[in-house]
């Protein structure tokens, strides 16, 4: 079930509304969210649902088996090998497997599953994963409430896509009574809004764009595969923080609040800065789940440049099995040691200027060469194409909604670049509000595409 | 609650407002105003209010207004009329046949069913038809399940055009890129030669929605006292063998109601067709001669209105 489709538009009325008759009996409602939470990850395949069903019910055990025994460390490595086991066999045993077999000159076909990779099962394992270890850190207790358990891993607005929530932030809204708050409700529905426009018509007219180029690029010229390159860019971006701001909008319906995923990064001055703002939950996990443990930069500037290497590497990694996401995490290491080693990794902290704008603009390129790499289906064809941005040929004209809504995007987001999402801050009269979510509803629904979209982080 | 019901209703006027005044600029996107286009639909759809009562009735896609030629069926005494356009599906072809059922009042319906068709959500059709008639409710519906933007907005822009005085007065052209339009709802294609070419495979897909909707239009003509027929038109040959579940097609629509595909024999790929999928007029009219004893089989065999009309068995109506 997609976020802009017609079944989402009637699914999330009548969740919203039970969900709000249930709200005297706690575990009731819990269980309701369970339940729809279920149907909404069933709706792509019923089958997946018994994958997450497992991955919560080891997760949940793990937490009372670290809580009651003296064995912790052994629930502890227990329920992270099952989860990263599944998420092995799922994601990348086809491909590892395949790799391994060239490398032997034997034929691949024999060793192959040729899974189907269950949507978002990056997402939820790191999220489980996040909360066994947290209990076992002792950083959050583990909790008894099964019911609030499955709903913290399932919890429908941010199942498939993030933002990755930690049990610490998470697990205690569905253990306590929520009260509906018309305030917070109103805020994310414009959080929704605008999250709709940044998908629907930014990102996917972006798509199609970019489909058509990196389709054939052997067709166009420089100029042409280098706006595609600028295209995908600000397509991944409008695509998953779009998602991200009606995940985030979409919680707040129920008194939920997540997490930020996205902060302007096109806004940042440096690869560093870039990556504090570009999806936070990840690299936060990252950074505390993997960096921090391994010493992260207490030990010296030898392990640093180490621990930033791994966690990239990983990083690339997570986002699927093919040496371009791999090659991705480590061009990114290669723009972020100089920082490291230099110690100006923390340079910009504070919020850009217009006076940083070539700053910002260098930051965009380098970000987009390496969406070249993410986006390729290959390495040699990324090299291809890299190469093929420096000859003439044939020039592609972008949709004309393609730069205005851009533009647009780009303008409200730096306006509001202080604010947790763009319409944060409106007009305190109605009518200038009204006028304003009109206006966006008529460009969405002017503009949008009609052809069936799936948001870009569902594959990962 | 007053206060979200106020905002939809008051977001509903202004999106539709916005909507009718840069509908027309070209800069939306979503607003695909086609008059003029589509194979002749705005003639037949202005035919069509003014036609009568009709023998039978076709409706289907592009395979059903170049196949059924009314020029052959009067021949043998009966009066017809062809309710298609481009890519209409099932969910298109059930809103015509609630807007035009009782003023064309057939005594039997062809629904021309194509295995292509079946899986497609008929936005084209939609669009041609909501740009090419006369606003009417009847289009809700059409509107509603199409469940899409595109025939939303065209909906909207095509409902405030068309009332105007630029609707009334445009003329469509007779011939329109080789295609003639031949009162009755028919489009004639110039007779060309064409070489038939492999095509690639492909798998016929259902669409939940168009079967459903067949299943209400057959229901429909039964409950308005027609008889009804499912017809798959011919394809050539070599699109036939390419495409997977043809069989599959054939058997799910035999749960519909009386189905027949029938083919024949001298139709040949290259001498009777002008693409992979459409009759030329050589090929329509021995089709059409070839399953006129299958109509007489449902209407009975009393003779057709024009028959009637002059008293014979087979008379031409001008």
């Amino acid at each position: 079930m997609l976020f802009g489709s017609i079944e989402f538009a009637v699914f999330l009325p009548v969740v919203f509304a039970i969900y709000w008759l249930l709200r005297r009996r706690l575990q009731w409602q819990n269980l309701f969210l369970v339940l729809a939470s279920y149907v909404f990850y069933g709706w792509w395949n019923w089958r997946f649902l018994l994958l997450i069903a497992f991955t919560s019910a080891c997760s949940y055990a793990s937490g009372l088996l670290m809580q009651r025994s003296e064995r912790r460390k052994t629930a502890l490595w227990g329920n992270v090998a099952v989860n990263l086991l599944i998420l092995g066999v799922f994601k990348y045993y086809d491909f590892f497997a395949s790799e391994l077999a060239t490398l032997l000159g034997l034929p691949a076909e024999g060793w192959l599953l040729h899974l189907v990779l269950p949507v978002g099962i990056s997402f939820y394992t790191f999220q489980a994963l996040s909360y066994s270890i947290d209990v076992y850190k002792g950083k959050v207790a583990a909790t008894r409430n099964v019911v609030a358990f499955f709903a913290y891993v399932s919890f429908f607005p941010q199942l498939v896509a993030g933002p990755i929530e930690r049990a610490s932030s998470l697990l205690p809204q569905f253990e306590r009574g929520r009260t509906f708050h018309r305030r917070m409700a109103a805020d994310g529905m414009r959080q929704m809004l605008w999250g709709l426009f940044k998908k629907m018509v930014v990102a996917d007219s972006c798509a199609v764009y970019v489909d058509q180029v990196f389709g054939a690029p052997q067709n166009y010229g420089g100029a042409t595969l280098a706006m595609a390159a600028v295209l995908f860019s600000i397509q991944i971006y409008g695509d998953f923080s779009g998602y991200s701001d009606i995940a985030i909008g979409c919680a707040k319906l129920f008194g939920i609040r997540l997490r930020r995923n996205f902060n302007v990064p096109y806004f940042a001055r440096d690869v560093a800065e870039f990556w504090r703002r570009w999806h936070i939950s990840l690299t936060t996990w990252f950074r505390d789940y993997v960096y921090i443990p391994m010493g992260g930069s207490r030990e010296g500037r030898w392990h640093t440049v180490r621990n930033t290497f791994v966690i990239f590497l990983l990083s690339g990694l997570w986002h699927g099995a093919n040496w371009t996401f791999v090659c991705w995490g480590l061009y990114h290491v290669l723009l972020f040691l100089p920082l490291i080693v230099s110690g100006r990794n923390r340079r910009f902290c504070d919020d850009a200027s217009l006076r940083d704008m070539p700053r910002m603009l260098l930051t965009f390129v380098l970000a987009t060469l390496g969406w070249v790499i993410f986006r390729s289906p290959s390495l040699p064809f990324a090299m291809q194409y890299v190469v093929g941005m420096a000859h003439a040929g044939q020039w592609l004209q972008p949709e004309l909604v393609v730069l205005p809504s851009i533009g647009l995007m780009m303008v409200v987001e730096w306006l509001n670049r202080r604010c947790s999402h763009p319409f944060r801050r409106l007009p305190r009269c109605r009518w200038v509000r009204w006028m304003v979510y009109i206006f966006l509803i008529f460009i969405i629904v002017a503009f949008m595409q009609t052809d069936e979209m799936p948001f870009i982080y569902f594959q990962f | 609650m007053i206060e979200i019901l106020l905002f939809a209703a008051v977001s509903a006027v202004g999106v539709a407002l916005l909507v009718c005044s840069l509908g027309g600029t070209g800069w939306l996107r979503n607003v695909q105003y086609s008059l003029g286009l589509g194979d002749h639909t705005l003639t037949r759809s202005r035919e069509a209010e003014v036609w009568g009562p009709v023998d039978v009735l076709f409706v289907g896609s592009s395979h059903s207004y170049r196949t059924f030629d009314p020029r052959v069926f009067e021949r043998h005494g009966l009066r017809v009329f062809n309710l298609g356009s481009s890519n209409q599906t099932p969910v298109q072809s059930e809103v015509l046949l609630h807007r035009y059922l009782e003023k064309l009042s057939p005594r039997l319906v062809v629904v021309e069913v194509h295995p292509d068709i079946i899986g497609y959500d008929g936005v084209e059709s939609s669009l041609y038809w909501l740009s090419n008639s006369a606003p009417s409710w009847h289009n809700v519906p059409m509107v509603v399940r199409s469940a899409n933007a595109k025939v939303l907005c065209t909906a909207i822009f095509s409902t405030k055009k068309n009332l105007g005085r630029s609707f009334r007065r445009y003329v469509e052209p007779e011939v329109i890129e080789g295609n003639r339009y031949v009162s009755g709802g028919y489009v004639e294609r110039e007779v060309e030669c064409w070489h038939p070419t492999p095509q690639p495979t492909d798998t016929v897909h259902f669409l939940s929605s168009q079967l459903h909707a067949l299943r209400r239009m057959v229901s429909t003509i039964e409950e308005a006292g027609a008889e009804c027929l499912l017809l798959e038109v011919p394809d050539t040959r070599m699109l036939d063998g390419a495409l997977v579940g043809l069989d599959e097609f054939r058997e799910r629509m035999r749960m519909f109601g009386d189905f027949h595909c029938p083919r024949p024999p001298q139709l040949d790929d290259s001498l009777h067709f002008f693409d992979p999928g459409h009759l030329n007029q050589n090929g329509a009219e021995i089709y059409d001669e070839y399953i006129i004893d299958l109509i007489y089989e449902h209407i009975g065999t009393d003779v057709g209105h024009l028959a009637r009309r002059s008293g014979s068995g087979a008379v031409c109506y001008r």
